[in-house]
């Protein structure tokens, strides 16, 4: 068998143009090949598997739809027959009253926004991207649909697969720990709602902790201290 | 006898106008994430030289018919504050500080990659804020930081310096004054990684020998520079990693 040489440790930050690698690594996100050379295209933090490498980008304040995608949306515009919503991509998504309503919808009789107006928040799917019209939202169905309490945050899209973690591990032990109810949108934007103020907020600087310590080994151990610690503090306070 | 006889640039013991030899660069320091509101921003000195850079995007821009349906455009928008030089430099964009966007913009663009983001635009803002030769160079270096710093896919950094000449000396990295009363200044940016040379401008006059001098010597500094911009990128994240893990940090940057 051929040497197949890394030149970072696991969990190394490598940077845009550094060499990685050489052999017939499989390339999962985050690099490209010059022949047998792999070199790394963005910020990130290096995983080498046996036969595969991922560099996870730490950085990025971009969001790219993707079909499938479940996003919080921003109604920002409206028409007769559809809305504009803003999902933090480069383009405005267009959500259809029927994609909303499950129904058509009359613009002659029916006031659209009496439905949705301009500052509602929704939850929805990404129904369609391409790289040549504007994406397309659905948001009729289960979990999906208009927004009512709670409380949004925002964090850089790059980050939302650490806060959901593997096979949602870190959004379970969040959601156990505090509670609370977590819907994290593909775009970065979280909705959280909680029993209380305190305990939101809490939930909040979890979440902000995973977004900054994401590179750090460790990171749910370090997540379920903090809640539990943070947690025991506000009992402590309302005795 | 002109101005340019009585400037001595270099003294016979091979000691240049801020005591450097030949070969050695100005003192860099480099810093990433320095601004809150762009997506990616640095700080780059170069000795006198400091240049800001910011990056916004890719973001939505108007009007979209201008925008190509396959890829992101890269603006670059390069200025020099009114303080930055001796004599107070007038607000309003000179022909010089646009050439120079688009040669810097020219520079940038190989490393990128901007077919993934159709329709959208990637804006890059380079402020010099105190120039002392090799405003463009620092400004490449700046801008291809702030970029990573964006998260924006890249083939590799983007790093440049200038080399130039006195007399039959070769010299790296000049100042003000070797930029104005020197021979030669050359400006070079490359993609280490790839080995492409992405800027190479000259001004003034080189024998074809000096010229494959200069251009050893401006690769050899180059690394130099790319490894101190790789520095620069990681460094933020070290230090959240040694302070989660109870290490101290290096208190020098």
């Amino acid at each position: 068998m051929k040497i197949m040489p890394v030149f970072f440790k696991n969990m190394d930050i490598v940077v845009p143009g550094d060499l990685v690698a050489e052999g017939n690594y499989r390339i999962i996100e985050g690099a490209y090949r010059v022949g047998q050379k792999i070199f790394s295209r963005v910020v990130g933090v290096i995983y080498v598997r046996e036969k595969s490498i991922k560099i996870v980008p730490l950085e990025g304040n971009y969001y790219i739809p993707k079909v499938g995608d479940h996003v919080i949306g921003k109604i920002v515009d409206y028409n007769p027959v559809s809305w504009q919503v803003d999902i933090r991509a480069p383009y405005l998504a267009k959500l259809d009253a029927s994609d909303f309503l499950g129904r058509p919808l009359d613009p002659a009789k029916e006031d659209i926004t009496r439905f949705l107006n301009v500052g509602d928040l929704i939850f929805a799917k990404v129904a369609s991207a391409d790289r040549a019209s504007i994406p397309t939202l659905i948001a009729k169905g289960s979990n999906l649909g208009k927004i009512t309490g709670g409380k949004i945050i925002a964090i850089s899209p790059q980050k939302v697969p650490r806060v959901v973690g593997r096979n949602q591990s870190m959004i379970k032990l969040l959601q156990e720990l505090t509670k609370a109810t977590i819907r994290v949108g593909d775009n970065g934007l979280i909705w959280i709602r909680a029993k209380n103020k305190q305990v939101e907020n809490i939930v909040v600087r979890a979440i902000k902790k995973i977004e900054r310590e994401s590179h750090v080994p460790k990171l749910t151990d370090r997540i379920r201290d903090f809640i539990t610690e943070e947690l025991k503090k506000i009992e402590g306070e309302e005795k | 006898m002109s101005l340019k006889d009585e400037v001595i640039l270099i003294t016979e013991d091979g000691r240049r106008s801020d005591g450097r030899r030949w070969d050695e660069l100005r003192p860099l320091r480099m810093q990433v994430r320095v601004l809150k509101r762009a997506d990616g921003s640095a700080l780059v000195e170069m000795g006198g030289t400091k240049v800001l850079a910011a990056v916004y995007g890719p973001r939505e821009s108007h009007p979209r018919h201008l925008l190509p349906p396959d890829r992101a455009i890269l603006r670059v928008a390069y200025r020099m504050a009114t303080f930055s030089v001796e004599e107070r430099k007038k607000p309003q964009p000179s022909r010089r500080e646009i050439e120079l966007s688009k040669v810097i913009r020219e520079a940038l663009e190989p490393a990128l990659y901007l077919e993934e983001f159709p329709r959208t635009a990637i804006d890059v803002y380079t402020l010099v804020l105190q120039a002392d030769g090799g405003t463009r160079t620092a400004s490449i270096n700046a801008a291809s930081l702030a970029l990573a710093d964006a998260g924006i896919p890249m083939k590799g950094l983007v790093t440049a310096v200038a080399v130039g000449r006195i007399g039959n000396q070769v010299i790296i990295d000049l100042n003000d004054l070797e930029d104005k009363y020197g021979d030669a200044d050359m400006p070079i940016a490359m993609i280490p990684a790839t080995g492409e040379i992405t800027l190479l401008q000259m001004d003034g006059t080189m024998p074809p020998d000096l010229f494959e001098e200069a251009l050893k010597l401006a690769e050899k500094a180059i690394r130099i520079i790319h490894e101190e911009q790789r520095r620069a990128l990681r460094e933020r994240y070290i230090r959240i990693k040694n302070e989660v893990l109870g290490v101290e940090n290096d208190k020098r940057a």
